[in-house]
């Protein structure tokens, strides 16, 4: 694909919002959110579940299904994914220029085939690699990069264990050679130790082969390790953006530092947001008053910093 | 891998004895007495000897363990005593009739798998549109439709045309025809006679039709439904979005999981295609089971129903074990 | 919208009674248990309905249809429409016979194996294997010849072959419940093993096992009707006015009489498609993957 001259964003999202549709209204998991991602960046997206990550990630992977109901603008390397209700260029930027590591692994390997046949069936239709045997030598090198041996190649999924079938899937989204990586929670079903090295693993693909990454992940714990930026979103709403260590360092929303220093909650009971006009946290914010009830805009504060409250705005 | 397969064989051979179980039941456990069932309920100045007659070879004055023994023996030896109806042995005209039932069952599935299969996969590819709609309902309606009135409508409606494609073969052909095989397209070919073969095979496409449509539209519709499911799973969504092709996808990714389901869909429903082989039989004039039932009827013949009971039950038996076993080998989850 | 509506989206019924062919196929079904509640009112010539061949039908002698017989008479002069309304009653009690009977003793056996285990699962899990390959025309057809030919014996013949089915699949479903926190919570607390079972495991098991039978009984009204047709053509007294009965009865004069078989099965396939359609839309609505919008997207 040809890249504009000097482009160097590799992800732009202008009031992008993604929903179901079901009997006719539409579900917006995610809504009117903004991002940039420059070239060879990394940006942790951090929310608790049903906050509509997992929508957003997919889109930045090119997956955007047929039931999925869009607006904003998506672009992706220069390639115009979406725009208002049109998804155009999805098919082709996904297995092209960015891939995904999904959420369960385990469940995200074709349990009828074995490892090596997955890679052959990606690496021909990503990159033309058409002889068995060279889909194969590439497939170890790429094993390698994730630290498994080419033993894995004759297995079924069922026969690895979590942490291999994570490391397989890495593998796998490296193999069409994605200038993007969209890691949906890569760490959810990993013991701690794993999880330390995949995340490690997952850091290193952006710093030292220079991929810009997406992780999507609901432990505040890792971002620090795997990303330099990161936002925080609460019911399909991006709260809270900017650099991680300013972000974690001086948290500006209150959702941010709940999540940070899981605060106590003013109102009882853990409750996800309603769909109203105005600013979705404010049925468990702790400040709230009666000027949530309109929509809080968004302040952009200096290096990068960008925070929905009203209590910034003022 | 073997202990499965000695194991499915062991759960075979107790069914087949179960089976002979539940055929001793049948014949000895007769409301009233089992002698007089077994005669074919005879009446008029013969009859005390026929009943006489019917003890004797059902061993009825013998101990019961001796009755278990011998019917046991000759059940699983194949005589089966002598057709009322026919007054032949029952053997020779039970497995002469299921040849005949078993060829069109056969080519029946052999057209209706692949086709139910196609029709499945472009239905669940175009979902919500159209063509999917209108393949939808009309699968839904010929399921619907019982296939012995379809049967008759279609007889009725070769019959206005002047074609009778009624029997197995033109009886013309019945003297000559060498039955090595007892299938009719198969012999016909052995005897290099390509027009006793057009003949049969132009006599059996319509029945093996009518008794296919069931399967066909089943099968269908049911890999519609659980392709369309298929194609939401986590791992063609990975696939997806590693950049597979539509062809690889669809093949490789969704449908792998769904044909073992087909198979087994199918041995299930075997069962129930072999009665519509039966009803159309009868209507298509054709030898066969069906023809046997109703002759076994119409003379109370109970040694050649108990026989076909046994026969037909133990052919499908066999067949759903052997699905079992192609089924498990297909899924490389199962540890076997 | 709320987030749980969301994900989990309305009810399975109430998104049922949105479709079209779910409520074509509900009216057809009503339509027709009024015809076989109403029938002895509404029939024309009701006795003959129910295969008194009257002094009239005996002079009428077989008719086309016609204006004053809209499906014409049969060979012996009997009204053919009040045949298959009557016909109705007896080919609609027949299945619903077969199903409840299939499923009590179905569920009832398919929970206990997947409950007790050890030797009731093994010994109940081969008789299922047992009878489920049985060809129920086959075990009509011995059935027939044993204790004569009637509705008992095609509905006692079917139910021997189709409990087995729905056994199966209550088997599979308590084999999951009989691990499940609340089950062993239940067992953990005293309660005694019965009273689990019927509190616990065959409410749970019952569920799956009743939308299966919803599903399939248009096949168990084609069975019924394809082992009366088999026995009809032959040996049934030919005043059982079933519809597969009928049209058996009506195939031995196919030639010259053709009215007496393709009117009443023209009501199965109508009466099959109802359920048919019934059945579809409320598989679809339950799968959430197939309430999704789809085209070509990848």
């Amino acid at each position: 694909m040809v890249l504009a001259p000097g482009n160097r964003t590799a992800v732009l999202a202008e009031a992008l919002s993604l929903g179901y549709e079901d009997l006719g209204a539409v579900f917006w998991a995610v809504r009117e959110v903004d991002l940039e991602l420059p070239r060879g960046g990394s940006l942790c997206i951090v929310g608790e579940s049903g906050s509509g990550k997992t929508t957003l990630g997919n889109a930045l992977a090119g997956l955007i299904p047929p039931y999925v109901r869009t607006a904003g603008r998506l672009v992706v390397e220069g390639v115009e994914v979406v725009r208002g209700s049109r998804i155009a260029g999805a098919s082709k930027i996904r297995g092209r220029v960015v891939t995904r590591i999904p959420q369960n692994p385990a469940a995200s390997l074709n349990p009828y085939l074995r490892i090596e046949e997955m890679f052959y069936d990606v690496l021909r239709d990503s990159r033309e690699i058409k002889s068995r045997g060279e889909a194969r030598e590439e497939a170890v090198k790429l094993l390698s990069l994730v630290g498994l041996d080419e033993g894995v190649l004759h297995m079924y999924p069922h026969e690895l264990s979590g942490g291999m079938s994570q490391r397989v899937a890495i593998a796998l989204a490296l193999a069409p050679r994605p200038s993007i990586i969209v890691a949906d929670e890569p760490t959810s079903n990993l013991d701690a130790y794993l999880r330390g090295y995949i995340v490690r693993l997952i850091g290193n693909l952006n710093r030292k082969l220079g991929v810009s990454l997406v992780t999507i992940t609901h432990d505040i714990s890792i971002v620090e390790i795997a990303c330099e930026d990161m936002a925080v979103m609460f019911f399909g709403e991006i709260v809270e953006r900017g650099p991680v260590r300013d972000v974690l360092g001086k948290p500006l929303h209150p959702y941010t530092s709940e999540l940070i220093e899981a605060t106590t909650l003013k109102r009882a009971g853990l409750r996800y947001g309603e769909q109203t006009s105005g600013c979705a946290y404010y049925a468990r914010c702790p400040y709230g008053d009666e000027e949530c009830l309109r929509p809080p805009p968004p302040a952009r504060l200096g290096g990068g910093r960008e925070v929905r409250c009203w209590r910034l705005a003022r | 891998m073997a202990g499965y397969y000695a194991r499915r064989a062991l759960l075979g051979l107790s069914l087949v004895l179960g089976l002979t179980v539940v055929a001793y039941l049948l014949v000895y456990v007769a409301p009233g007495d089992p002698a007089y069932v077994w005669a074919g309920r005879p009446r008029g100045p013969r009859a005390a000897e026929a009943i006489e007659l019917a003890a004797r070879e059902l061993g009825l004055d013998q101990p019961l363990y001796v009755q278990v023994a011998s019917f046991v023996h000759r059940f699983l030896s194949g005589s089966w005593g002598t057709s009322i109806a026919f007054k032949r042995p029952v053997a020779e005209i039970v497995l002469r009739s299921f040849k005949a039932t078993a060829e069109l069952l056969l080519f029946s599935y052999l057209v209706s798998v692949p086709l139910g299969l196609s029709i499945g996969v472009f239905m669940a590819l175009r979902r919500g549109s159209g063509i999917d709609l209108a393949l939808k309902l009309s699968s839904s309606l010929l399921i619907s439709v019982p296939r012995f009135w379809l049967a008759i409508i279609a007889v009725l409606a070769l019959y206005i045309l002047g074609l009778q494609p009624f029997g197995r073969v033109d009886p013309r052909y019945l003297v000559e025809l060498r039955e090595v095989t007892g299938f009719y397209l198969l012999d016909s070919l052995l005897m290099l006679r390509p027009d006793v073969f057009l003949d049969s095979l132009a006599r059996l496409v319509p029945p093996a039709l009518i008794v296919a449509a069931y399967p066909t539209f089943y099968i269908a519709k049911y890999v519609r439904f659980t392709l369309s499911e298929r194609l939401y799973e986590d791992y063609v969504m990975e696939a997806v979005s590693l950049g597979v092709s539509r062809g690889t996808l669809v093949t490789r990714y969704a449908l792998r999981g769904v044909i073992p389901a087909v198979l087994q869909l199918a041995g299930v429903n075997f069962v129930y295609s072999f009665v519509d082989a039966a009803v159309v039989e009868i209507v298509f004039m054709r030898e066969g089971i069906g023809r046997v039932l109703v002759e076994g009827l119409l003379r109370s013949d109970y040694p050649l129903i108990v026989a076909t009971f046994f026969v037909v039950s133990l052919v499908l038996i066999a067949v759903n074990s052997a699905v079992d076993v192609v089924q498990k080998r297909l899924d490389p989850r199962v540890r076997i | 919208m709320s987030y749980a509506r969301a994900v989990r989206g309305r009810p399975t019924l109430w998104r049922c009674w949105r479709r079209r062919d779910f409520k074509v196929g509900l009216m057809i079904v009503i339509v027709l248990a009024l015809i076989a509640a109403l029938s002895p009112v509404v029939a024309p010539y009701p006795e003959e309905g129910e295969g008194l061949v009257t002094e009239a039908a005996k002079q009428r002698g077989p008719l086309p249809p016609s204006a004053g017989h809209p499906f014409g008479t049969d060979a012996v002069g009997r009204d053919v429409l009040s045949r298959v309304l009557i016909g109705s009653r007896y080919s609609l009690l027949q299945t619903a016979l077969v199903i409840l009977g299939s499923l009590t003793v179905g569920v009832l056996l398919g929970a206990l194996a997947g409950y007790l285990g050890g030797i009731a699962e093994a010994l109940i899990n081969y008789f299922i294997e047992l009878f489920l390959p049985l060809p129920p025309v086959v075990v009509a057809a011995a059935l027939s010849v044993l204790i004569g030919p009637g509705m008992s014996t095609v509905v006692l013949s079917l139910v021997l072959t189709w409990w087995a089915w729905y056994a199966r699949i209550a088997y599979v479903h308590s084999r999951q419940l009989r691990d499940l926190d609340f089950v062993k919570v239940s067992e953990a607390l005293g309660f005694r093993r019965i009273y689990v079972a019927l509190h616990h495991i065959l409410p749970n098991v019952a569920s799956p096992v009743v939308v299966q039978s919803v599903l399939d009984s248009a096949s168990v009204l084609l069975e019924v009707s394809s082992i009366n047709f088999l026995i009809g053509s032959v040996v049934a007294p030919f005043d059982a006015p079933d519809w597969g009965t009928m049209v058996g009865y009506g195939f031995r004069y196919i030639t010259t009489y053709w009215w007496m078989s393709f009117f009443p099965g023209l009501f199965l396939v109508l009466t099959a498609f109802g359920f048919i359609l019934i059945g579809d839309a409320v598989s679809e609505e339950s799968s959430p993957s197939l309430r999704r919008r789809w085209r070509l997207w990848f």
